[in-house]
């Protein structure tokens, strides 16, 4: 089975273009949320495997996202992403919800498999 | 003087030598002993020296006060004069010139009582003197205290009314230890230029106090003097008042002189403080204060060239606006009882004329400097807003259509895969080159300005920079919670540069980066292991990051570490 992933960036051209990356590596994207509060409404709406989770959004941070998320029932694998470099955000990832930290310009379903590798 | 106030100090003037003439004569032809000379210089002293303060200052009431305390002292002659009416009134109003006597001491210099309390005494103390009179016109016919006076006018003489007339001194006793407290009071709230040019008003005020209450209160119990030492410490002490207050006007003219020294005191080249100083010492007033006129910004400096609002004369200070050739020069901030003597203040300005023109100008470079200063930090501070605004444009705008294009190349590839094998070729070196531009521009945004010092503040940011460092680099911090922007960015760049610097120059095995807070200060300071030899005169990075420092009021130094390399130290103030 493929595994489900919500995407979450404000930049609508990222979207579009991880979803038909994603999607040709064998994710299947069932959603795509703009800002932080909709990424929350759509997890818990869609329970996807993965949400793949811009750092810096409109109107809250990735790493408060990333917080909301874990608290509810069944948690999905947060995957932080940023086109700024990883030595960035490497301390904050760490104490973080977030499984990992996959810079923008890296991704593939590839790297996204090889971290959330252990996902159902 | 308005015509009509000359015409009344004329008039009081040919009224004291008519009135003290006739106060003479009646007792000398009554035969009484006793020094007229005395008894006219006492008179005098208060009626000239009140017609001299009425001349001088019109508008106050110190000087009609002391005339008329003159022309009250003459009443008690008139006791002698065998006119019924005359002899009632002499010796009823026998106590009126004490009480205004002490009224001119406490109301000098204004002329006026400045408390309820105050005014509340002497309306107490006048109102006994008055009933006191009116008791002995009416009821009493001969002084109870001078049994050869002649007769009073009396129509219903009572022994009742003698009696009150002797114990109501008592009264007096009560009025004057509350005017002693008031003294005191005053002695201790005044402010040093007062209290230097009234203590001897003040001591001769409580000695005639001391004195007349033994007068008034024991006296009247029955007991004597024996000789004649008493009643004349009481006259000297009554002429001691007037002639404190001439002395008050001869120590101003000795000031005067003192502040004619002034200029050869003081050279062209002397600091505003010694100008100052200078000022105090002429004036008698260590709180002395001078703020400078900058006609340009329309405004007044301290000595610092740092704007103060305009000074506005109030209970607590008195001002002085100093203008040269008509133009605004300086206001001179001072003890308010120096504003009753505007022609000292005026006189020290006028010595100190040139030396208070330079220290204007220098006041005026230094609100210059301070006005530079200002606008280099707000260029600094729209620099740094606009470094923020570009990297935000880039990470937002050109970072992401390259990375559209790469995941569109990427696309192409997955989409490719199996098919033609030169166009997967091209399309992998097409992403490899987008790569290479996409981590230029990583870069460029970053030494633009880092987003990481804007999210999560100094420490981390100064975390990231050692990790990227090539040459290996330690941080040490004690920064609780966030900075202002403005220090956070000034000390990111100092690190960074000074890293850039080690990293080229200093040949160096390692490095640290400490950021603290000391006594108010954030320093940060950059070691290194290298060669040394860093120069801030011939580096242009140094030069450059030396600039921004001060431009946040920093300063930043460079010298050898104690291991050999090169340590960069830059100390910004907080506030």
């Amino acid at each position: 089975m493929r595994k489900t992933i919500l995407i979450v960036d404000d930049h609508p051209s990222f979207r579009t273009w991880s979803r038909k990356l994603l999607e040709l590596d064998g994710f299947e994207v069932i959603g795509e949320a703009a800002d932080g509060r909709s990424a929350i409404a759509a997890a818990r709406a869609l329970h996807p495997d993965v949400v793949l989770l811009d750092v810096r959004l409109p109107d809250m941070s990735g790493f408060e996202v990333a917080e909301e998320l874990a608290c509810g029932g069944q948690p999905p694998v947060v995957v932080l992403t940023s086109s700024r470099d990883r030595s960035e955000y490497d301390a904050r990832v760490a104490d973080s919800a977030a499984r990992g930290f996959l810079p923008k310009h890296l991704l593939s379903g590839a790297a996204l498999a090889a971290l959330t590798g252990s996902v159902a | 003087m308005t015509p009509r106030m000359r015409q009344a100090w004329w008039a009081v003037l040919v009224a004291g030598i008519a009135i003290s003439g006739a106060a003479q004569y009646v007792p000398a032809r009554a035969g009484v002993e006793g020094s007229a000379w005395l008894d006219l210089a006492v008179g005098w002293a208060y009626i000239a020296g009140g017609l001299v303060a009425w001349a001088r200052r019109p508008n106050s009431a110190m000087g009609r006060l002391m005339a008329a305390t003159g022309f009250a002292w003459f009443i008690g002659n008139f006791a002698w004069s065998g006119v019924p009416l005359l002899t009632s009134l002499g010796f009823g109003f026998l106590a009126l010139h004490i009480g205004m006597m002490l009224h001119v001491v406490l109301a000098y210099p204004s002329g006026k009582l400045q408390t309820k309390v105050e005014r509340g005494l002497f309306v107490v103390g006048y109102s006994v003197i008055a009933i006191r009179g009116i008791v002995a016109v009416l009821f009493i016919d001969r002084d109870p205290d001078c049994i050869e006076c002649p007769r009073g006018f009396a129509p219903w003489p009572s022994v009742a009314a003698e009696q009150f007339f002797q114990r109501s001194t008592l009264i007096f006793g009560v009025i004057s230890a509350v005017y002693f407290a008031l003294l005191g009071r005053r002695y201790v709230r005044a402010t040093p230029v007062r209290r230097r040019s009234l203590t001897e008003l003040w001591l001769a005020g409580s000695i005639l106090l001391v004195l007349s209450t033994i007068e008034l209160v024991i006296f009247s119990l029955g007991w004597e003097p024996a000789s004649d030492g008493f009643w004349n410490a009481m006259t000297l002490v009554q002429l001691a008042i007037p002639l404190s207050l001439l002395v008050g006007l001869f120590r101003l003219q000795l000031a005067k002189a003192a502040v004619g020294g002034l200029a050869v005191e003081l050279d062209a080249s002397a600091e505003p403080p010694a100008l100052r100083a200078a000022l105090a010492h002429a004036l008698g007033d260590p709180d002395v204060d001078i703020v400078y006129w900058i006609p340009e910004q329309e405004v007044f400096v301290n000595e610092a060239g740092k704007p103060v609002p305009t000074p506005t004369a109030g209970p607590d200070r008195g001002v002085t606006m100093i203008e040269r050739r008509g133009v605004r020069l300086a206001a001179i901030l001072h003890d308010p009882d120096l504003s009753d003597r505007p022609e000292l203040v005026e006189a020290a300005a006028a010595a100190t004329g040139l030396m208070l023109e330079n220290t204007q100008l220098q006041a005026d470079l230094r609100a210059q400097l301070q006005e530079v200063r200002a606008s280099r930090a707000r260029i600094v501070e729209a620099t740094d807003a606009e470094r923020v605004r570009i990297e935000r444009d880039l990470h937002d705008g050109a970072q992401q259509r390259l990375l559209s294009i790469a995941f569109a190349l990427r696309a192409a590839q997955r989409t490719q895969e199996g098919g033609n094998p030169a166009v997967e070729v091209a399309l992998r070196a097409a992403e490899e080159e987008l790569e290479v531009a996409m981590s230029e521009i990583r870069e460029l945004a970053r030494g633009i300005h880092p987003a990481i010092l804007t999210e999560q503040g100094l420490g981390p940011a100064l975390s990231s920079l050692a990790e990227r460092a090539q040459v290996p680099t330690k941080v040490r911090t004690n920064l609780d919670g966030r900075l202002s922007p403005r220090l956070e960015v000034t000390a990111y760049f100092v690190a960074a540069e000074a890293l850039t610097n080690v990293a080229k120059h200093a040949r160096a095995s390692q490095a640290e980066v400490i950021a603290e807070r000391r006594n108010g200060e954030l320093v940060i300071e950059v070691l290194d292991d290298g060669v040394g030899g860093a120069n801030p005169a011939t580096g242009s990075g140094l030069r450059g990051l030396t600039d921004r420092v001060a431009a946040v009021g920093g300063r930043l130094i460079v010298e050898r570490s104690s291991v050999g390399g090169t340590r960069v130290i830059a100390h910004i103030p907080c506030a």
